[in-house]
Parts: C-alpha cells; sequence; structure tokens
C-alpha cells in the first residue's frame, strides 16, 4: 500500500490514431473531434448526474472517471486548436 | 430540443472591439428552465456572445431576443431594468461589495430595485440557508473563502427571482472540490426557482452539469453534433 504506482499515461490511442488518419488522410479532423467532443460531454453529463445520489465511495470513483475524460476532452480542445500546424508538420515528416 | 420559441435567442451576432472581430456570426438559444454551457478556448469570444445575450454590450449587428422583445433595440434604461429585475449575474470573482456584509450583498439587487430595506433584508436572509451560509451573514467578503463568496453571489444573482442568470466562469477562481459544490448549488437552485442558466466555461467538469453544450470558436458558435440529450 506504501509504495507509489508508476504513473501510468491512460492513453486513448484510438482517439489520437484517428485523428492523425483524418490529417494523414486529408479528411476533415474538425469534423471528428467535434463529434468526439459531443460523445465526451454526454457520458460526462451522464456521471455528473449520477454523482447527485451515489455514495461516497462512489462519487469518488466517478470522479475518477470524470477527471479521466476531462483529460481527453482538453487534449481534443488543445487539438482542435492546432490542426493546420499538425498538418504542415506531418507534410514535412512523409 | 423543443420546437417552441425560445426564452432567449441571438441570431447572427456580430461584435467587434476595433480591428478585432469577437463575434462573427454567433447563433445561440435557449429554452425556458434550460441549463446551458457555452464553452470554448480563451479568446474564442464565448464572454462577449454571454455579455451581448445579457445586454451589457450591444452587437454591432443581429439581434437579441428575450421573450419576443428586441432587447439589442433597447434604450439603456430599459436595459438596466431589464438586467435588475429579469437577468441574475454571477461573475469568476463574485464581485461582491467589500464593504458590505454578506446579508446586504445579497439584498442589494432588491435594494437597488427600490424595495424596502427591512424587505429586502429579510428575502437575503431567506436565502442564507439554501445555500450553506448559516451564520455567515454579517461577515464581509474578505472574512469568507471563495467557494461561499459565490455562494453569496448564486443567492444574489437569485434574490430578484430572475428568468436567466448568466454565469461567467463561476469556479474560475476556485478548486475542483469548491468548483463542484458551486456547480451542484447554482444548478438546483436555478432549477427549483425555474430559472434557466447560461454558464460560460472552459472546463468540460462544469460543463458537465448543463443539459446542452454549445461550443464557440473564432466568433461562431459551433452546432454540436446530436449524441443524446441530456440525463
Amino acid at each position: 500500500m506504501s509504495e507509489p504506482e508508476e504513473p501510468q499515461p491512460q492513453l486513448q490511442t484510438v482517439l489520437f490514431q484517428k485523428v492523425v488518419l483524418a490529417l494523414m488522410s486529408g479528411r476533415p479532423a474538425h469534423e471528428y473531434l467535434d463529434a468526439q467532443r459531443e460523445a465526451h460531454l454526454k457520458v460526462m453529463r451522464e456521471l455528473t448526474a449520477a454523482r447527485r445520489t451515489a455514495s461516497l465511495r462512489d462519487s469518488l470513483l466517478i470522479d475518477y472517471q470524470l477527471f479521466h475524460i476531462e483529460a481527453d476532452l482538453r487534449w481534443i480542445d488543445h487539438a482542435s486548436g492546432r490542426p493546420d500546424n499538425l498538418i504542415e508538420e506531418m507534410e514535412i515528416e512523409l | 430540443m423543443s420546437e417552441a420559441t425560445p426564452l432567449l435567442a441571438g441570431r447572427g451576432l456580430h461584435k467587434n472591439f476595433g480591428l478585432t472581430q469577437a463575434l462573427r456570426g454567433a447563433d445561440l438559444s435557449l429554452e425556458a428552465g434550460e441549463v446551458l454551457a457555452v464553452m470554448g478556448p480563451s479568446g474564442s469570444g464565448k464572454s462577449t456572445l454571454l455579455h451581448c445575450l445579457a445586454g451589457i454590450l450591444t452587437p454591432d449587428s443581429g439581434e437579441v431576443i428575450f421573450n419576443g422583445q428586441r432587447i439589442d433595440r433597447m434604450l439603456d434604461g430599459q436595459r438596466t431594468r431589464l438586467r435588475r429585475t429579469v437577468f441574475g449575474f454571477v461573475f469568476q470573482f463574485g464581485q461582491l461589495v467589500p464593504e458590505l456584509p454578506v446579508l446586504e450583498n445579497i439584498a442589494l439587487p432588491l435594494l437597488l430595485a427600490g424595495k424596502g430595506r427591512r424587505v429586502a433584508i429579510a428575502a437575503a436572509q431567506a436565502w442564507l440557508p439554501r445555500l450553506g451560509l448559516e451564520g455567515l451573514g454579517h461577515r464581509l467578503p474578505g472574512e469568507i473563502s471563495g467557494g461561499q463568496g459565490q455562494r453569496v453571489a448564486i443567492a444574489r444573482a437569485l434574490v430578484t427571482g430572475p428568468r436567466i442568470v448568466f454565469a461567467d466562469e463561476p469556479t474560475g477562481s476556485l478548486d475542483s472540490v469548491a468548483g463542484d459544490q458551486v456547480m451542484e448549488l447554482l444548478v438546483s437552485v436555478a432549477k427549483e426557482e425555474h430559472a434557466s442558466v447560461i454558464v460560460v466555461t472552459h472546463e468540460p467538469r462544469v460543463a458537465a452539469y448543463a443539459d446542452r453544450q454549445v461550443t464557440v470558436r473564432d466568433g461562431r458558435t459551433v452546432q454540436p453534433a446530436v449524441v443524446g440529450g441530456a440525463p
């Protein structure tokens, strides 16, 4: 119990791959990112509503889930703000 | 979303500040009793949109309609009356009057609307337990925590019985626990009072308290893909 766990990046690799693939194939990443944002927010709304009636233990678990989904959303917003740069960067690399 | 006439609607809103285009054709509607989150990165125009919808700013073009009335065409005095009687406001730092105790801060909108002091203070007093502020009525804003200050701001926004509460980053200065408490109270008390809420935030956890989210990007509202309604 006293040993700290190795921090593990909770990578949503499919999310990341889809964005990169969309950009590489010339598809609009914004559309995918907007749809993904909606899907994430929907789950966050459901979790937030469920937390209202949850026990303390369950609400801590829900908080854990919310923070992780929020991390994805922050990345989505971050990625949404710079798709043009990503395209340029990838064109150089390819 | 219902097909009924919205309580508040902004259509084709444009607003420039010098050469900066803050809004470039933003559209937004709010139903009665709805809690709506307006999200977007810094500088996206979300606060400008809120201010135009609340009648604090006048858009350069486009229209803002509240309850069938064009707010953007109203005279300043009419808009001020509207803001004092049917709109309530919660800002990031509360913007409480530092010299006034909590109770008088809550009573302030009623006093400004011409209510007698005794009536206003009695009405304010009733809000203290609803927002977990018992025993704090005589403290000054500087003597309470940030979360308590925001709860005072919520009480002040709702004391007049507004139709809409406009909240601009209401948890922006709070840690996540205090922020959750503030949002839980804001949403639950507003629903009890049948008031609609528009909350501007860049935090997804805050937006998740809303029935619906709209994103502002480069001065325009992004219409979301339909993935399901509010829980």
